[in-house]
C-alpha cells in the first residue's frame, strides 16, 4: 500500500509539473532576450481556453494543441509589439495582458456556456512505453505518462541546445546581455527580442493546452491559477537555463502533487485551505533564495533604442 | 608605409546636422591601404560622428563613401562589416558573460548551419592570431580578462570578419603605458599585413609616434591632412587642432609643503557594485602640495574620493582633516570644513543640470551665510556672488539664470570649479577634473589648481591621464585595485615604473 502511494505520487508529480516546466522554459527564452515574461499567466489562460474550445469542436488533440500554441504566440506577439517595438513598460504590459486574458476568457466562457460551465472533454490516457515502463521504481514514474509528457521530455534538451549551442541562441542571449554590442555586430535587436517573446508565448501556450486538455479536462475560470508565475519563478531560480529551470519546475510540481494527495487523505486534519497553499509557500521560499544569488541578463527589462 | 599608395577608402563631402549643430560640415577623408591614419581633434570636433557614419551607426545628410573605388551604402553596421569596415569602440562592445570565442562569432551567419561553428571558428581564430602575432585565451570569459586583453578580442573580432580597415576610437584611453606599447606593436604588425587603421585620438605624442598621416578636425570641419614627417612636432599639431598658437607647458613654482591637511591611516572601504573598494591606504597630504593619484580607470579612484568625503563607509582605519578625526563623519560635516570637492561624474554628482547656474553655485552650503540660513535662502546674495564667480572663472554663459544643462562641458566644469574652489580652501579633492575638456579648458583647470596650491591649499589630484599627473603633481601615488601601490616624489617619476605599478606589479 505504502509503495503504491509513493509510486502514484511520483507519477503524478511528473504529470503535474509539465505545464509549469513548459512555462519556465518559455520564460527562459523571453527573458534571455531581455524582455520580462510577466504575461506568462495570460498566455496560458488564452491557450487553455482556445484549445478546449477547439477540442470540443474537432475532438482532435493535435489541432487543439496547435491552436492553443498559436493563441499564446499571438498574445505574446501583441505584447512584444507594445514592449519591444513601442518601448512600453514591460512589467505593466505583462500584468495588463494577464488581466485582459483573465477577463476575456472568463467572459467568453460565460457568454457561450452560461452558468453550466464548459463540458468535460475526453481524458488523454497515459501511454506505457514497453520495456522502459517496466524499470522498477522510475519506470512507472517516467514512462507511463500522457504523450504530452514525452513531448516535453524532448523539448527541454532541445530548448537548451537552441539556447546554448545554436547561432540563434547566441544572438538571443547577446541581445539580452548587451543589445548595443549585438547591434554593432549587425544583429537585429528588435527582431531577436520579438522572436524570444513569441517563442516564450509558444511554450506558455503549450503549457496552457496541456493543463486544460490533459489535467483539468475542461476550462474553468482562472484555470492557470498562478502557474504562469510559478514558471517565472522557476526560470529565475534556474538562472534562465532551460535544464535548471525545468528542475525547479519539477519541485513546484512535487508541491502541487503533494497538495492533491493530501486533499484525498481526509484522515489528515489540516484545513484544505492550508493544503492548497503548499505550492505557493514553496514558491515564496524559492523567491527568498533567488534574491541576490542570480545574475539576471544585463539587459533584462531595459528597452533598447537605437541612437 | 604604403609606398604604392593605393586608395582604400574615400569619404567625400560628408555633412551631418543635428538639431542645432552641424557635426560634420563638408568633411572629406582619404585612407590608403596599409597606413595608420590618425584622426585628431578635440572633443566635439566631429571625429566620432564621422566614424559613426562610416560604420553605419548614423545616417549622413550629404556626401558619398567610396570603398575600393565603389560607392557603398551604409545604413547599418551590418553593411559596414560586410564591406570590410571594422570598428573598435572606446567602450568595448563585448558581452561580458560570453566567452571570447562566443563574442568573436556573435552575429555571424555562416551558411545555413543552425549549430554554432565552434570548432571551425576556433581554428580560424588560432590561424589569425598566429599570422598577426596576437595571443588570446579563446575559452575565457570576457569579464575575467584585463582591459588590454579585451581590446585584443575586439581586434580579432574585426579581423575575423575580414575587415580591411579598422576604426579605433581612442584605443589608448583605457590602457597602461605598457599595454599601449603592446598595442602599438600589434598595430604596426597589422599595417605590415596591409590593413588600414583609422586611429582616433586627442593625444599628440601618440599620434606622432604611430601614424603615417594625420587628419585634423576642428568644429566639424576637416582642417588639414598632413604627412607625419620627423620634423612635425606636438606644438604644430596643437596649433592646427585649436586653430591658434597655444602654450603646452605649465609653469610651476617649486613646492614648499606646510602642515599636514589630510591624513589617511590604514583605511579600508568595501567594494560597491563595479568598484573595487579601498584596501589599506595610508598617506599624508600637506599644504601647498599636489598629490597626483595615477591609475587605470576603475581601480578605486572614486572609492578613495568618496571615502574621504564621507560618501562611502570607512570600514577600518582613520581619516583626519586638519588634525580632526572625520572617520565616518557625515558629508555635511566634512563639507562644512574648507574643502573643495570635484567629483568624477560632473553631470550626475557635481551639478543639477536643470537648476540655474546661480543655484548650482550655491549648492555646497545653501543653508549658511552668505547664501541663506537654516530656513531661508538669500537670493540677492546668491545672484550677486554667482555673477562674480562666473566672471572670475570666465564661464561663457548669458547670465546666472541659465540652466546648467545648456552649457558646454568645459563651462560646466568651470562652474564646478567656481563653486568648489571659489572660496578659501584648505583641501581640494579633484577627480578626473579635465575629463572631456578641450585644451583651453584643461589649461584653465590646471592654472586654477596651481594657484590654489600656491595659495596654501593641499590638493589630491586623481586622474587616469598620466601626462596630467606628471605635469601637475609634486608627489605621485599609483592606485591598483584599491591598493595604493607606492608614493614617490614627482622628480623621481619614471613612466615605465608608473606603468608597471598601474598594472599591479611592484617595483
Amino acid at each position: 500500500m505504502g509503495m503504491a502511494v509513493v509510486l502514484e505520487f511520483l507519477n503524478s508529480m511528473i504529470r503535474v509539473s509539465v505545464p509549469v516546466i513548459l512555462v519556465a522554459v518559455g520564460v527562459c527564452f523571453s527573458e534571455k532576450s531581455g524582455v520580462f515574461a510577466m504575461g506568462s499567466e495570460g498566455y496560458m489562460l488564452i491557450s487553455a481556453f482556445v484549445s478546449v474550445v477547439v477540442m470540443i469542436q474537432t475532438s482532435n488533440h493535435f489541432v487543439s494543441i496547435a491552436m492553443g500554441i498559436c493563441a499564446g504566440m499571438a498574445v505574446a506577439a501583441v505584447f512584444s509589439y507594445f514592449t519591444v517595438v513601442l518601448g512600453a513598460d514591460q512589467v505593466i504590459c505583462g500584468l495588463g495582458s494577464n488581466f485582459v486574458m483573465l477577463g476575456l476568457t472568463s467572459s467568453l466562457q460565460r457568454l457561450f456556456w452560461g452558468t453550466t460551465g464548459i463540458p468535460r472533454i475526453a481524458a488523454i490516457n497515459p501511454i506505457a512505453i514497453p520495456l522502459l515502463s517496466d524499470i522498477p521504481f522510475v519506470g512507472n514514474m517516467l514512462f507511463n505518462q500522457p504523450f504530452l509528457t514525452y513531448i516535453t521530455y524532448a523539448l527541454i534538451p532541445f530548448a537548451w541546445w537552441i539556447m546554448f549551442r545554436s547561432s540563434f541562441g547566441l544572438n538571443l542571449r547577446a541581445v539580452g546581455e548587451n543589445p548595443s554590442c549585438a547591434d554593432t555586430l549587425g544583429v537585429n535587436v528588435r527582431r531577436m527580442r520579438v522572436r524570444g517573446v513569441v517563442i516564450g508565448g509558444a511554450f506558455c501556450g503549450l503549457g496552457g493546452a496541456v493543463l486544460a486538455l490533459s489535467q483539468v479536462q475542461s476550462f474553468t475560470e482562472n484555470i492557470s491559477g498562478g502557474r504562469g508565475w510559478l514558471g517565472l519563478i522557476a526560470a529565475t531560480f534556474g538562472g534562465w537555463n532551460p535544464l535548471a529551470a525545468s528542475g525547479a519546475g519539477l519541485i513546484f510540481g512535487a508541491a502541487e502533487s503533494l497538495q492533491l494527495r493530501l486533499q484525498i487523505f481526509s484522515k489528515i486534519s489540516i484545513s484544505s485551505y492550508v493544503i492548497l497553499l503548499i505550492p505557493y509557500i514553496v514558491a515564496v521560499v524559492f523567491i527568498m533564495f533567488v534574491g541576490k544569488s542570480k545574475r539576471h541578463p544585463a539587459g533584462l527589462g531595459k528597452h533598447y533604442r537605437k541612437v | 608605409m604604403g609606398k604604392q599608395k593605393e586608395i582604400l577608402l574615400e569619404m567625400r563631402n560628408i555633412t551631418k546636422r543635428f538639431a542645432n549643430v552641424t557635426a560634420n560640415d563638408d568633411v572629406s577623408l582619404t585612407v590608403y591601404k596599409g597606413e595608420i591614419h590618425a584622426l585628431l581633434g578635440e572633443n566635439g570636433a566631429g571625429k566620432s560622428t564621422l566614424m559613426n557614419i562610416l560604420y553605419g551607426l548614423m545616417k549622413r545628410d550629404a556626401g558619398r563613401v567610396l570603398f575600393k573605388g565603389r560607392e557603398i551604402s551604409l545604413h547599418s553596421p551590418a553593411q559596414a562589416i560586410e564591406a570590410g569596415i571594422g570598428m573598435i569602440h572606446q567602450h568595448f562592445q563585448l558581452v561580458d558573460k560570453f566567452t571570447v570565442l562566443e563574442n568573436i562569432i556573435l552575429g555571424l551567419r555562416e551558411g545555413r548551419h543552425i549549430e554554432l561553428p565552434l570548432e571551425r571558428a576556433e581554428k580560424k581564430i588560432a590561424a589569425l592570431c598566429e599570422s598577426y602575432g596576437l595571443d588570446i585565451k579563446i575559452r575565457a570569459l570576457v569579464e575575467n580578462l584585463p582591459v588590454g586583453e579585451q581590446q585584443k578580442v575586439e581586434i580579432v573580432k574585426a579581423l575575423y570578419r575580414d575587415s580591411e580597415i579598422l576604426i579605433m576610437d581612442e584605443p589608448t584611453a583605457v590602457l597602461t603605458p605598457q599595454e599601449v606599447r603592446k598595442l602599438f606593436v600589434t598595430l604596426n604588425r597589422l599595417r605590415e599585413e596591409g590593413k588600414s587603421i583609422i586611429f582616433i585620438s586627442h593625444k599628440l605624442p601618440e599620434v606622432l609616434e604611430i601614424s603615417d598621416r594625420i587628419s585634423i578636425m576642428r568644429d566639424g570641419r576637416m582642417v588639414d591632412t598632413i604627412d607625419n614627417t620627423p620634423d612635425l612636432n606636438s606644438r604644430q599639431l596643437a596649433t592646427h587642432m585649436v586653430g591658434r598658437e597655444i602654450k603646452l607647458q605649465v609653469e610651476k613654482k617649486p613646492c614648499c609643503p606646510g602642515e599636514v591637511v589630510l591624513s589617511l591611516d590604514h583605511t579600508f572601504a568595501d567594494a560597491a557594485g563595479e568598484s573595487c573598494g579601498i584596501k589599506d591606504i595610508s598617506f599624508e597630504l600637506r599644504r601647498g602640495e599636489i598629490l597626483g593619484i595615477a591609475g587605470v580607470d576603475g581601480n578605486g579612484q572614486e572609492d578613495l574620493s568618496e571615502m574621504i568625503m564621507g560618501l562611502r563607509k570607512l570600514t577600518k582605519g582613520k581619516i583626519c582633516i586638519l588634525g580632526e578625526d572625520v572617520s565616518n563623519s557625515s558629508t555635511k560635516k566634512i563639507r562644512g570644513m574648507s574643502i573643495g570637492y570635484i567629483p568624477a561624474d560632473r553631470l550626475h554628482a557635481a551639478l543639477v543640470l536643470d537648476f540655474t547656474l546661480k543655484l548650482n553655485l550655491a549648492l555646497n552650503h545653501p543653508d549658511k551665510p552668505p547664501y541663506g540660513n537654516r530656513f531661508l535662502m538669500n537670493f540677492k546674495n546668491i545672484s550677486r556672488i554667482a555673477k562674480e564667480k562666473l566672471k572670475q572663472f570666465n564661464v561663457a554663459a548669458p547670465d546666472c539664470a541659465e540652466l546648467a544643462r545648456n552649457l558646454s562641458g568645459g563651462n560646466q566644469q568651470k562652474v564646478v570649479l567656481a563653486r568648489e574652489v571659489g572660496e578659501k580652501t584648505d583641501l581640494i579633492i579633484a577627480v578626473y577634473p579635465t575629463r572631456g575638456l578641450d585644451i583651453d579648458a584643461t589649461r584653465f583647470v590646471f592654472d586654477t589648481l596651481l594657484k590654489e596650491r600656491d595659495g596654501g591649499a593641499a590638493i589630491l589630484y586623481i586622474s587616469t591621464e598620466l601626462e596630467e599627473i606628471l605635469t601637475l603633481s609634486d608627489r605621485i601615488g599609483v592606485l591598483y585595485e584599491g591598493v595604493l601601490m607606492d608614493v614617490f616624489p614627482a622628480e623621481n617619476a619614471e613612466v615605465e615604473k608608473i606603468g608597471l605599478l598601474m598594472a599591479g606589479e611592484r617595483v
